[in-house]
């Protein structure tokens, strides 16, 4: 091991000028921030990042620096203020930017260009620059500049039209749900390739996320599929082709439990658990025979599981090897779920004006360089550390601007 | 970390050796791994691999479209892991990588001796992910799940489908593409560490873990504020929904709690073309939540908006909503998505041959300029690698037939 200490962070010493705003654009960043990225998140007063007057708050209390859905995506990271309509906020965005190895965006295609802080631009400055746009779809095309959020991502995508009960009963996903795992992943996949490439070569490099791209490769095997068949795929709602019984089934006290039973061995530890009758019917043995029957199995579970207590089912079942999950809220997870609670997956942490805030942590564990989440920012809360430490300005000098409504 | 940090590389990962040892749960990481140009060589039974059934498949020749999907720019190695001399070429091939990316049972893989710890101090740069339902450790490490168990335990499920009907799971194996980006993300910062620091680890993914962070604001709603969040009917309120059009369907989003300049672009709109219904839609009342959630707001909203889209085609009034700063979107099957003009523009889709027909791949899930991703050309048969990989390890071709002959096929 060298140089690095052994609980340092993997991301230390990477800065990130990050202009994203909403769901999908914080969620990447915060990853990298948790990680130990140093990420200068931009806001202004005049607008606030949306997620900030969206609730949920602190105890219900509204307020700026009280929501849940902008602290969960902001964990880490260093708030700044910097109002863009002012001449001199854009020359301290670009005083700060050459000591950046990545710029983010996810504003409407082409606002940063217009304020002078296009890939180009901020590459005249810093060469080796990683610059990241998400767009809705796209910076070029006859849609370039149409907007939308995960929810009508959802359907644009397809993904709105698939998403219904198998009777054909259209629903759509109950989330904006491209936003929160899905297009930051990519991008953020993108951008830690692009560290590597820029490492090996010295080289940086532009990357569009294209929110439309991202979220159709979520239906990538349909594609291939209806591209060969002409077959539009159905909606399936909770059936399957290969297992049987499969389902959620609704138990005592308003609780479900999903079960999936795909193989001959978890039929057998199932029919055992439920008796006699299923285990003597050979019919049920083997899988062309369970999958058959599939309506009439599904009927029977249902009628096992309506007045069992669906976590104490769920422990029975996962003990003998028959996949089995309730159907969790969050506050199942936060409340009951052992598991959640000894990986430590989710993080509470103190906030100056909330109290107590959970975060969600990292979902993957990094043996020897774990995250380590710090509370979200109030908004302008690292003015100073960012503009007077990092960029250099004199206390006196930020007066100035700051009168000048360059902080607003 | 096995690569030259120097060459000048047309990919990101070029060089970059990964062995896939996961299963429809999480392919998805080596799949965007491949996309980036890492040599992914993937392990599967010499029986077969499993996910050659996984839906949909293709009616005319009966070939999984999932499998070509997570598969493609991959080489396949068929080894018997239940034998020493399967055991032996796995050694050999975890030997010359510099990631490893499995998602076997817990404990099954350090039953053979082949697991992180038989490699940790041999190869001291190496990163390997644990991909698992649960997580490597913990109460429910030993659990089982699927697709539809993971979004049920995760909390997903419990968002989404009708009030008075049970909850629903999302379309198509999407554990697979949460927990494969998450674990894709681990696995590359782990790399990165491992460049700088001749340092690598292990990355233990859960995709249960990947899930629960996929809720949108549910944690916090209950956290802050009490209250446990479940299904409800996408239009809840008055300006969400689905309105018909003369060729099919658009969706209008002119909610007030999100981007409320919708609802008044909208109610501007309508007001202009003379709706009648719309007539009073600019009274205060009309963005408060308590009054727009009432059947009878969302019955008369409902009547104003569809008496603006049907007379329109659906692009026709998606361009016209989107020039008024409305958010909506036309409703789409997948068959649809072809004829986006958008994605025709953008040369998103791309047409390859496969057994002789045309087969339409999705585009790149990311643009990059100077390392874009491998397109995707074709899948790989089954062993079809076995003794080209083999024999890149310095084996030679008798050796490798020993291989083959007692368990390596």
């Amino acid at each position: 091991m060298k140089e690095v200490a052994l609980k340092a962070l993997p991301l230390k010493g990477i800065r990130i000028l990050d202009f994203t705003i909403g769901g999908a654009g914080p969620f990447a960043t915060k990853v990298m921030a948790d990680f130990g990225a140093e990420v200068i998140k931009i806001e202004t007063n005049t607008h606030y990042d949306f997620p900030r007057t969206m609730g949920p708050y602190a105890k219900g209390v509204k307020g700026v620096n009280r929501s849940g859905y902008y602290t969960n995506r902001n964990s880490s990271k260093n708030g700044v203020t910097l109002n863009l309509k002012k001449k001199e906020a854009i020359a301290l965005a670009k005083k700060l930017a050459p000591t950046c190895d990545i710029v983010i965006n996810n504003f409407r295609a082409g606002v940063l260009e217009r304020l002078g802080l296009g890939y180009q631009q901020i590459a005249e400055l810093r060469s080796d620059v990683i610059y990241v746009s998400m767009p809705l779809q796209g910076s070029g095309g006859p849609q370039a500049n149409f907007s939308g959020v995960g929810h009508t991502l959802n359907v644009l995508a397809g993904v709105y039209g698939l998403t219904g009960y198998e009777d054909g009963t259209l629903v759509g996903p109950g989330t904006n749900y491209p936003d929160h795992s899905v297009n930051p992943g990519h991008a953020l996949v993108a951008i830690m390739c692009a560290l590597i490439h820029r490492k090996r070569t010295g080289q940086g490099q532009y990357i569009e996320v294209s929110q439309l791209e991202s979220t159709m490769n979520l239906l990538g095997p349909s594609i291939l599929a209806y591209s060969l068949s002409g077959v539009n795929p159905q909606m399936e709602g909770n059936t399957s082709k290969s297992a049987a019984p499969y389902g959620a089934f609704a138990c005592a006290n308003r609780e479900w439990l999903a079960i999936s039973v795909a193989t001959d061995a978890q039929w057998a530890a199932l029919a055992k658990i439920i008796g006699e009758k299923w285990s003597a019917d050979t019919a049920y043995a083997k899988a062309a025979g369970r999958l058959a029957a599939a309506k009439e199995l599904r009927k029977q579970m249902q009628e096992w599981l309506r007045t069992r207590n669906a976590r104490d089912t769920m422990k029975t079942l996962q003990a003998a090897g028959v996949p089995a999950g309730v159907v969790q809220t969050a506050k199942d997870l936060l409340e009951r779920d052992e598991q959640i609670a000894a990986r430590g997956d989710f993080v509470t942490l103190d906030h100056a004006e909330m109290g107590p805030v959970v975060y969600n942590g990292s979902p993957f564990i990094l043996s020897k360089t774990p995250a380590h989440l710090r509370s979200a920012p109030l908004i302008g809360e690292h003015n100073d550390r960012v503009f007077g430490d990092w960029a250099g300005v004199p206390e006196s000098e930020r007066a100035k601007l700051k009168e000048a409504g360059v902080f607003d | 970390v096995t690569f030259q940090l120097n060459s000048m590389s047309p990919t990101a990962l070029a060089g970059m050796r990964v062995i896939d040892l996961t299963d429809k749960s999480c392919v998805y990481a080596t799949k965007v791994l491949a996309d980036m140009g890492a040599d992914v060589i993937r392990i599967e039974p010499t029986s077969g691999d499993p996910m050659r059934t996984v839906e949909p498949l293709d009616p005319a020749s009966g070939q999984s479209m999932f499998y070509a999907y997570m598969n493609a720019n991959k080489r396949v190695v068929a080894l018997d892991l239940n034998t020493s001399a399967g055991v032996e070429a796995f050694r050999k091939l975890v030997g010359s990588a510099s990631v490893v990316v499995e998602s076997a049972k817990p404990g099954f893989l350090a039953s053979k001796g082949i697991a992180y710890e038989n490699f940790a101090s041999a190869q001291p740069s190496l990163v390997w992910t644990s991909i698992t339902p649960f997580g490597s450790r913990g109460p429910y490490a030993d659990w089982q799940a699927d697709d539809m168990i993971s979004q049920a335990m995760g909390g997903l499920m419990a968002l989404s489908g009708l009030p008075d009907r049970e909850p629903l799971r999302l379309y198509g194996e999407q554990a697979c593409y949460i927990a494969g980006l998450h674990a894709a993300s681990g696995t590359l910062i782990a790399l990165w560490h491992a460049i700088l620091h001749d340092e690598g680890q292990h990355c233990d993914v859960s995709i249960h873990a990947s899930i629960a962070h996929t809720l949108e604001n549910a944690v916090q709603l209950y956290s802050l504020e009490g209250v446990v969040r479940e299904r409800q009917i996408r239009a809840i309120e008055a300006g969400i929904g689905i309105f018909p059009c003369t060729d099919g369907e658009i969706f209008v989003y002119a909610n007030v709690g999100m981007i409320a300049s919708s609802w008044t672009n909208l109610v501007r709109w309508m007001q202009e073309e003379g709706i009648p219904e719309a007539a009073d839609l600019h009274e205060p009342k009309w963005v408060e939540q308590s009054w727009r959630r009432t059947e009878e707001a969302r019955a008369q909203a409902t009547a104003a908006i569809s008496a603006l889209t049907k007379t329109r085609a659906k692009y026709q009034v998606y361009d016209q909503m989107q020039q008024r700063h409305i958010l909506c979107a036309p409703m789409s099957q997948v068959g649809d998505l072809f004829n986006n003009p958008q994605l025709k523009f953008l040369a998103w889709f791309q047409t390859q041959d496969m057994d002789g027909r045309n087969a339409v791949w999705p585009g790149a899930p990311f643009r990059m300029s100077e390392t874009p991703r491998v397109p995707p050309t074709r899948f790989p048969a089954h062993d079809e690698h076995t003794t080209e990989v083999l024999g890149e390890l310095g084996l030679r071709g008798q050796d490798v037939g020993a291989q083959r002959m007692a368990g390596a096929r």
